[in-house]
């Protein structure tokens, strides 16, 4: 499959004070054309830096290396206009909608504004689309809304429009990144419902990043499992339960809490996270796993094709299918 | 639960539009407001001064040297018997726009310089960084020595020199204020949107920080009327024979040794009320864009 966006050995570095410090190490992804790809992981494996990347929005001073390719195009070094036409072809929804809006503009300058800058459009036929799309995304009133400011809107609300924003330049690519962490439950179904019945709609791709397994088990075609900057497994997304090809993505499944079932304590996931900066020499989740080996913790596994998916696990064969049932009992 | 309805309103509060306004008058309090008044009639008579003024600045007759207030000349006469009233309100107009000379330029070049130095960062924020400290070095009032002997005394020259003088302080302010703008997230969320940097500035950076630069503009008003009346009492801003309050306090500083200070004072008098104004009003409007930056 030809993929519209193809990260190749992404690695980045970040300054911390003076020295660089890992924050991707080696992130292999393709997210073909209308295809939805999950993005699960810790806080801290590197899921917004991955978007990030793909935005081109990384801190000053970061290091990149590897290649993005957008629809054949290297991103990663696109400057002044060429950047520009890029980055009219994605969008990007954001954790929190507040900040990341301009809080003196109302929602009808919000929404406008690129329609009129960069493709010219006249005042009141941007703001007749913007109207539609506000209809779409469930905001009836939205002659009224336009006129609004941000501070007026509710979270679920602004979050919306942040959604039709993104829509409004019909872009190719979506990169939602935790779309609804901040909003509260009820009104995180309906925003999550909205975006995924509008990206299938317009055959738009998607990466979404999410700490959800069993939201990006809904909502996306694959799912990819990151841990320590690196991208451990990535298989179809509703294969993740019944299939696990690798601890890591095991220990998650069962480390989430069922509503089904009584338990005195939720199963966790011993030791703690860690980041990309502090992996050892072999395979980062070599400490945690219950399945860990010598020569895991000297060998570094690779990202291997494994049944329809791959995993970054050396044991990954040989433990097919008996992952899922042995953690659970850890 | 891709199944449930997409277009399912939200129930939201309805509230008034709020009015964004230029940056006014709210919240400075009485102070401010009676300062606001006080400059808008310094400004209106640095406008039709001219008019006002009963007699001309050439208007000299040396019989009257020191003569006080009479029926006709309701402030008496200087030392070189001219009418002290009608020199106040000629004077008021360079006095007046000599230092908004030196603010516009200054706001101006230290804005650009502020920005430049918040959006590019880096090795461009450190070169005009240390730019700026080392221009930091140089007295305004030096500069405009330096200027005047270069390029001829002249308000003009004063007030570029000062200019330049005071932008280094202008754009270390501006520029913290700017950084912290600049790493807000609806700047990034712009530059996704695929936005130039200049038009993200020109649209969103500057007016969110214009509460500072207003506050910054009216505080350095104050300041640049000071200077450039000392630089005019020293003899290197305007010349006479056009009046100026601070060639003013300089040229009665004869009268004020043979007892007759009105001229010196009374000009004096000017320089601090609307420079107190000023100070008192930028005050108000620093605290207030302060108060506001979240």
């Amino acid at each position: 499959m030809s993929g519209l966006v193809e990260l190749d050995g992404l690695e980045v570095d970040l300054r911390v004070g003076g020295s660089m410090r890992p924050v991707l190490s080696g992130t292999t992804l393709q997210i073909g054309r209308g295809e939805a790809v999950g993005l699960v992981g810790e806080s801290g494996s590197g899921k917004s830096m991955t978007a990030r990347s793909i935005a081109r929005l990384l801190p000053e001073g970061a290091e990149v290396r590897g290649s993005i390719r957008f629809d054949g195009t290297e991103v990663t070094s696109l400057r002044g206009a060429d950047l520009r036409a890029y980055r009219r072809r994605i969008a990007m929804v954001f954790q929190d909608p507040r900040a990341h809006v301009n809080p003196v503009r109302s929602i009808g300058d919000f929404l406008t504004e690129e329609l009129r800058t960069n493709e010219g459009v006249p005042r009141a036929e941007a703001e007749r689309r913007a109207i539609e799309l506000l209809d779409v995304v469930g905001i009836p009133d939205g002659a009224r809304r336009l006129r609004q400011y941000p501070h007026e809107l509710s979270g679920g609300l602004l979050q919306r429009v942040m959604i039709a924003s993104a829509l409004l330049s019909e872009p190719e690519l979506l990169l939602a990144d935790e779309p609804t962490t901040a909003l509260d439950v009820t009104t995180q179904s309906d925003v999550m419902a909205l975006l995924d019945e509008l990206r299938r709609e317009r055959g738009l791709a998607m990466l979404f990043i999410t700490h959800d397994l069993e939201l990006a088990g809904a909502v996306c075609d694959r799912t990819a499992v990151m841990y320590a900057g690196q991208i451990v497994e990535e298989q179809a997304a509703d294969a993740l339960y019944t299939d696990p090809l690798h601890p890591y993505t095991a220990a998650l499944v069962a480390a989430r809490p069922d509503i089904d079932a009584t338990a005195a304590r939720l199963a966790a996931i011993p030791g703690r996270p860690l980041s990309a900066f502090e992996a050892p020499p072999g395979c980062a989740f070599a400490d945690r796993c219950p399945f860990s080996e010598d020569r895991c913790e000297s060998e570094r596994p690779a990202l291997m094709p494994i049944a329809a998916g791959s995993s970054r696990c050396l044991r990954a064969e040989e433990l097919r299918g008996r992952l899922h049932l042995t953690v659970s009992d850890v | 639960m891709s199944a449930m309805p997409a277009t399912t309103p939200i129930e939201t509060v309805d509230r008034e539009p709020s009015v964004r306004g230029l940056p006014g008058l709210r919240g400075t309090g009485i102070v401010g407001h009676v300062c606001a008044a006080i400059l808008a009639l310094a400004v209106l008579i640095a406008i039709v001064g001219p008019l006002l003024a009963p007699y001309s600045a050439t208007e000299i007759s040396l019989s009257n040297s020191f003569v006080g207030p009479t029926g006709d000349h309701y402030l008496g006469f200087t030392g070189q018997g001219a009418d002290l009233l009608s020199l106040l309100l000629l004077g008021a107009r360079s006095s007046i726009l000599g230092p908004l000379i030196v603010v516009v330029a200054a706001m101006v070049l230290g804005v650009v310089v502020a920005i430049i130095s918040a959006w590019r960062g880096g090795i461009v924020d450190q070169v005009l960084s240390v730019i700026m400290d080392v221009l930091f070095a140089f007295p305004g009032i030096l500069l405009a020595i330096l200027a005047a002997a270069v390029f001829g005394a002249s308000l003009q020259t004063a007030a570029i020199a000062l200019a330049i003088a005071y932008a280094p302080y202008i754009a270390r302010v501006l520029r913290a204020a700017a950084i912290r703008e600049r790493s807000r997230e609806y700047i990034a969320a712009l530059e996704v949107q695929g936005f130039s940097a200049w038009l993200i500035c020109l649209r969103h950076l500057v007016p969110n920080i214009s509460g500072l630069i207003v506050a910054q503009g009216t505080i350095l008003f104050g300041y640049a009327m000071v200077d450039l009346a000392a630089i005019s009492y020293i003899g290197l801003g305007v010349q006479p024979p056009q009046p100026d309050w601070g060639v003013m306090v300089a040229q009665g500083q004869s009268g004020v040794l043979q007892g007759y200070p009105a001229e010196s004072l009374a000009a004096g008098l000017c320089i601090i009320i609307v420079v107190v104004a000023v100070n008192l009003l930028g005050e108000r409007l620093n605290a207030r864009s302060q108060g506001s930056a979240r």
